[in-house]
């Protein structure tokens, strides 16, 4: 596992340095590199596919080794452990919750790598950078729940790599069609983006992201803040009941 | 004494009808034998037995509680089911390791006593996918008796084995009669099974013959 996370992280890395290669002309220091680099901003430029893509690949990376790890317990020694745990879907939470820490550290990752190479590149440090840390993490890291604890559920019980030839691909031409629908619609289906709007409201003082926060704050309208909790509430409780339901209702039947 | 019944069991997959009215008791401190074909329909007993699949109609009770209401698995219980690996990153040590504290009931002594027991080294460094078919099959087995339970379900147990280690085997089955523990064993080898078991019970296409 921890050879594999390292190369993800690898990889991650040479993605990002692919990504900070071009500096457009307006980002002078790491706070607007890390919100155009991360996705902050890109999904409501109307990007290319080729750059969504690059844009997804350090998610698509947790992705392959989350659902080949869970998988890899689950279709090996499923047996062994569903004949000693009488909670099933304890068992499995677990598990979902010992990835999200993973994830966690991924993310930190990633976001390091950025601001190492800001650092390198000679770009300054403004004050907004800790807000601005936040807001990607935060941001990251729930999609990347989100998304990986879909992908656990769903390698119980078919196996993970069929779920991830289906899954990745879907998600990413999700991400790329989102740029299409109309922005009425699109706010409702990204509920981080009142997250987003808080934390930069609480920082509107800050000049250097006068620009990134405009565009934002245009692609957004005014989402009140308590329809992200209210989203991922709802999307969490679903998740939860229908996984337990799978979980428990699971015959295992087969090796596989 | 405790008892392990089995009544008008019914379970079909796919289509096909794997379990057909399966009518069984068992007492504790024997050793209990299943012969039949492939397909025949033990391994999926087994796996309603322990829990691992829901059966469409009838009652297990293991020992007071009923599965699948009373409780989703036996409390106690040992098992090896065929084809079934395990970690192939780590030491059999490791692994048993690890299956030892999903219940962390047991003491850490029981990993190298049971890898002693079924003729493994406990301190062997290579890992689980370097392991020939008898090491892992020995491993499977180690698994299932360390944690010393009241219920042990052994599904062909003797593949891969050689004459050595089948002796070992049949040892071991011997000393957990000993203890008092219900053993339910299948093997395609008649005569292992009568010489070790106190009752054979022939199944084909899911139903109990003899």
């Amino acid at each position: 596992m921890l050879k594999k996370f390292a190369i993800a992280a690898a990889l991650a890395l040479l993605i990002c340095l692919n990504r900070f290669s071009i500096l457009p002309a307006y980002i002078t220091d790491i706070s607007s590199l890390l919100l155009v680099s991360f996705g902050a901003v890109l999904p409501f430029e109307g990007i290319a596919f080729f750059e969504s893509l690059i844009a997804m690949l350090p998610l698509t990376a947790q992705m392959i080794l989350f659902a080949e790890y869970i998988g890899a317990d689950i279709s090996t020694v499923s047996v062994y452990i569903f004949s000693r745990t009488a909670r099933r879907d304890k068992w499995l939470f677990a598990k979902i919750a010992k990835l999200a820490g993973i994830s966690v550290l991924f993310n930190a990752v990633c976001l390091a790598v950025g601001v190492i190479f800001g650092l390198a590149s000679g770009l300054g440090v403004s004050a907004e950078l800790p807000v601005t840390l936040a807001l990607l993490f935060v941001t990251m890291f729930t999609w990347s729940a989100l998304i990986v604890c879909v992908i656990a559920v769903c390698a119980v019980k078919i196996k993970s790599s069929i779920v991830l030839s289906v899954s990745a691909p879907a998600f990413m031409i999700w991400v790329f069609l989102i740029n299409f629908i109309p922005r009425g619609i699109s706010r409702w289906l990204v509920p981080l983006i009142p997250i987003s709007n808080e934390l930069l409201a609480a920082h509107s003082d800050v000049t250097q992201l006068e620009f990134l926060s405009a565009r934002l704050g245009e692609s957004s309208y005014t989402l009140p803040l308590w329809w992200s909790v209210v989203y991922f509430v709802i999307c969490a409780s679903a998740f939860l009941v229908l996984s337990r339901r799978w979980i428990m209702k699971t015959d295992f039947t087969e090796t596989r | 004494m405790k008892t392990l019944t089995i009544t008008n069991v019914c379970k079909t997959l796919k289509g096909r009808e794997v379990l057909k009215d399966v009518n069984l008791s068992f007492e504790s401190g024997n050793i209990y034998g299943f012969q039949g074909k492939n397909g025949s329909g033990k391994t999926m007993l087994f796996r309603a037995i322990s829990g691992l699949v829901r059966i469409d109609s009838g009652e297990i009770n293991v020992f007071g509680k009923r599965i699948g209401k009373d409780v989703s698995f036996p409390e106690s219980l040992g098992l090896t089911i065929e084809n079934v690996g395990l970690w192939k990153q780590f030491t059999g040590a490791e692994c048993l390791e690890t299956l030892r504290r999903v219940k962390n009931k047991a003491p850490k002594t029981c990993v190298s006593e049971a890898l002693t027991r079924v003729g493994l080294e406990p301190d062997d460094k290579r890992k689980y996918s370097a392991y020939s078919l008898g090491m892992k099959q020995k491993l499977a087995i180690a698994q299932a008796i360390m944690e010393r339970p009241d219920l042990l379900i052994l599904d062909e147990p003797g593949n891969g084995l050689d004459e050595a280690a089948a002796e070992r085997l049949y040892n071991i089955i011997s000393e957990e009669k000993q203890r008092g523990a219900l053993v339910l064993i299948s093997s395609h080898d008649g005569d292992f099974l009568q010489g070790l078991c106190d009752l054979t019970i022939k199944i084909a296409d899911g139903k109990i013959c003899a």
